[in-house]
């Protein structure tokens, strides 16, 4: 067995001084280890994150505005802008000259900016795809290209003066845009990532999401919008006037369709438009506007039963002093009755009906009616009107406040108090955005409001005939004679109004006019009302019939066609072939001489085979069935079969053209 | 047997090293799969902030195509008319 080795005793130095040597190297280690990861850690913790830790600005985009069928109104989308980070561009006066050129931007002003001490520089912001191209193409060092969210209007001028704009920075300001800003914005954060030692970023804060806009829906419907906007338009530019507006509103909800303004604007280039007079006029205007108010006027007395639509009146052949003021009329009637006085729009007749009612019930009906305060609409700007406390008419203001004049009314006060005369009665408050969606589709607004009683039934049933009464035909026919609603009956009023001449102060007699046209359809169970305000006409005509009637009967015409409300039969202005007469042979029986349309049972399900789609649907909604179209062409089979027993409610019906093979499965039950 | 302690704390010291070792690797591997994902949900979210944007941009076109008077512009070069109210048919049931 070996004995333990002896070391020399100078080896045995050595060692331990290599010990002691390294045992110190390491105790220096640990105090530096000990400095750097504890003492000091907060320290270098900070600049670490300083150098890793990126703060990314994660956008949240603005909200969709969307029609009442989900059309898109207002987007948001990004595009690019270019900056420059002014301390990494060594040859400013190049750069800036050739930045200048790719963007149209002046040289020396973008050299002055590029001189900027800061590290951030805006050069153009929202520029077109070609210019970015050129931009990023160039490789100018120290300029670069960032997507920034911008807002576009895809309808272009379709509905602009309602929908308004928003600023570069994505801040509402006009319009809806401006009203529903809070909603509309969506609400950006600041989330930290680590960023690589290239650049790149990894392990996002992935917990926190920026809250896009809310999206808002509005009761619009852009077809109803583009009718209103184009009628509108046609007539401004016939009649030489200088503004106009049409309001569409559901009579039934408040709900406004429609709302076109004239001048419009287009909002994806916004420029100057306010100054140029182009705004919301149905809701920032009021007017004094004549004779459309002889609606309110009757049926507030017909309401209080001040008067019943039979009483009669002297109009005094259309002349009638009050003081030293004259009331005069178009017409030269003698005595007409309350509808009489509608119909012809007689200013006497109204005077005299608004006397028999009073000074203090029209002013509060007036008030009920909802003019003198705002509608509580869902856009900026609106106006209150003003009616004047009763006690200041006198007789001269009741008289004209009778017909219109004395009292400034905004367009939408009108439709939306004629929405209510023609829907038997009650008041909605109009309007305009339905509800507002938030993030993940959640509602956190809707508007719904409350209708409220303001005419009696009777009253507003009693107001139907007279209103249509105003298209009536002939010598002693209405004011509206000339406008024909093909395939309904519909109920209006016409007003024409003189407008104050600026430069005396006073009414001109001429020139400066105030034309309109309010009505709805159809007249037995009212759906719509449009209100039509031209203003300032100086074509060849100037009454409300002539200028706003024909708007009314394009928009209407539009909008019950879109409504899908079905005509009523026999107010065709083009009256369909009538079927030929039948000729009866005595000879023969009468049971094979009469169509077997009209021998067929009623209850049963009627033979469509061989008609046209149109000739189908006509029968089948006359027999009250619910109809599935399938091809088109002739109807070539029919499920349930043609007299099946019972009244079926539902019919599948197969049509083909004769060139083409119907399929075997759509010949199937 | 004078080896048999020495052999023992050898071995003794090679499985604490494995051991030491093993964890080592498998918290190396942690931390690579960390970054990965971190990597991974960066392009995911850059994707789906992409595919947003895409999105918009094609309801944005979409609605420009649609366009009422786009519609009618194109209905009326290719020489459609308006129907005339008794060429109308509603079909019960039917919606705008």
């Amino acid at each position: 067995m070996k004995g333990p080795i002896r070391l020399h005793r100078w080896v045995r130095v050595r060692i331990l001084g290599v010990a002691g040597l390294l045992t110190v190297l390491f105790a220096a280690i640990a105090y530096r280890a000990y400095g750097l990861q504890i003492r000091e850690a907060d320290h270098y913790r900070l600049l670490a994150q300083r150098q890793h830790i990126a703060t990314v600005e994660v956008p949240a985009p603005r909200g969709v505005i969307y029609d009442a069928t989900g059309a898109e109104l207002a987007v948001s989308a990004d595009i690019d802008s270019v900056y420059a980070n002014p301390h990494e561009i060594d040859d400013l006066v190049g750069t800036a000259e050739k930045l200048g050129e790719l963007c149209g931007l002046d040289a020396g002003e973008l050299e002055a900016r590029l001189a900027s001490p800061r590290q951030f520089v805006w050069v153009k912001r929202h520029v077109g795809a070609s210019e970015a191209s050129a931009v990023k193409a160039a490789h100018l060092p120290g300029v670069y290209l960032t997507p920034e969210p911008r807002r576009f209007y895809p309808g272009r001028r379709l509905a602009g003066p309602v929908l308004g704009f928003a600023g570069i920075d994505g801040r509402g300001l006009d319009g809806l845009e401006l009203t529903m800003d809070s909603k509309l914005a969506g609400k950006q954060i600041s989330a930290a990532a680590v960023r690589d030692a290239s650049g790149d970023l990894m392990l996002p804060d992935v917990g926190a999401r920026p809250r896009p806009g809310a999206a808002v829906t509005l009761t619009l419907h852009r077809y109803v919008q583009n009718a209103a906007e184009r009628a509108l338009e046609r007539a401004i530019a016939e009649n030489e006037a200088r503004a106009g507006v049409v309001v569409v509103i559901d009579v039934n909800t408040g709900d406004i369709l429609g709302l076109a303004s004239w001048p419009t604007y287009d909002p994806n280039r916004p420029g100057n438009a306010r100054a140029e007079g182009a705004r919301n006029r149905a809701v920032t205007d009021v007017y004094e506007i004549g004779s459309v108010m002889k609606v309110f006027t009757i049926a507030a007395a017909l309401d209080a039963g001040a008067v019943a639509p039979d009483t009669a009146f002297d109009v005094e052949g259309g002349r009638m002093m009050i003081g030293s003021k004259q009331v005069t009329d178009t017409h030269h009637d003698g005595v007409l009755t309350v509808g009489g006085i509608l119909k012809r729009s007689s200013n006497v007749g109204a005077v005299k009906i608004a006397r028999r009612l009073g000074r203090d019930k029209l002013h509060d009906a007036f008030l009920r009616f909802g003019f003198g305060k705002k509608t509580g609409i869902e856009l900026p700007g609106e106006e209150t009107g003003l009616v004047r406390p009763a006690e200041r008419w006198g007789e001269i203001g009741l008289a004209t406040h009778a017909y219109g004049y004395g009292l400034s009314v905004t367009p939408i006060q009108v439709a939306a108090a004629f929405a209510a005369v023609a829907n038997g009665g009650t008041y909605h408050p109009p309007r305009i955005v339905r509800e507002v969606r938030g993030d993940g589709g959640k509602v956190i607004y809707r508007h719904e409001p409350e209708g409220h009683r303001i005419l009696s039934e009777q009253a507003a049933s009693e107001m139907r005939p007279m209103m249509a009464s105003v298209f009536d035909k002939g010598k002693d026919g209405g004011t509206a004679q000339s406008l024909v609603l093909d395939g309904f009956r519909a109920g209006g009023k016409t007003g024409t109004a003189h407008k104050i001449d600026p430069a005396t102060g006073r009414y001109a007699k001429k020139g400066l006019y105030l034309s309109s046209f309010v009505g709805f359809a159809p007249l037995e169970a009212p759906r719509v009302a449009v209100l039509v305000v031209i203003d300032e006409p100086h074509g060849t005509a100037h009454f409300g019939g002539a200028v706003a009637g024909p708007v009314w009967v394009e928009v209407m015409t539009a909008v019950v066609r879109y409504l899908a409300v079905p005509t009523q039969k026999g107010t065709e202005a083009r009256p369909s072939a009538e079927p030929a007469p039948v000729a009866i042979d005595e000879g023969a029986p009468v049971e094979e001489q009469v169509p077997e349309a009209l021998t067929s049972d009623p209850g049963g399900m009627p033979d469509f085979t061989g008609m046209g789609v149109a000739d189908a649907l006509e029968l089948a909604t006359e027999r009250g069935i619910r109809v599935e179209v399938e091809g088109s062409g002739r109807a070539i089979a029919q499920f349930p079969p043609p007299g099946a027993a019972g009244k079926a409610a539902e019919c599948r019906i197969v049509f083909a053209h004769e060139s083409a093979a119907p399929t075997r499965s759509s010949l199937e039950p | 047997m004078g080896d048999e302690p020495m052999n023992r704390g050898v071995a003794g010291l090679f499985i604490l090293a494995a051991l030491l070792t093993g964890l080592g690797v498998q918290h190396v591997s942690h931390r690579r799969d960390h970054v990965r994902l971190g990597y991974e949900l960066s392009s995911a979210s850059a994707e789906l902030r992409r595919v947003s944007e895409e999105n918009r941009r094609l309801r944005l076109e979409k609605s420009v195509l649609t366009d009422p008077d786009r519609i009618e512009r194109l209905a009326a070069s290719l020489g459609m008319v308006r129907p005339s109210t008794d060429q109308i048919r509603v079909v019960p049931g039917g919606r705008p």
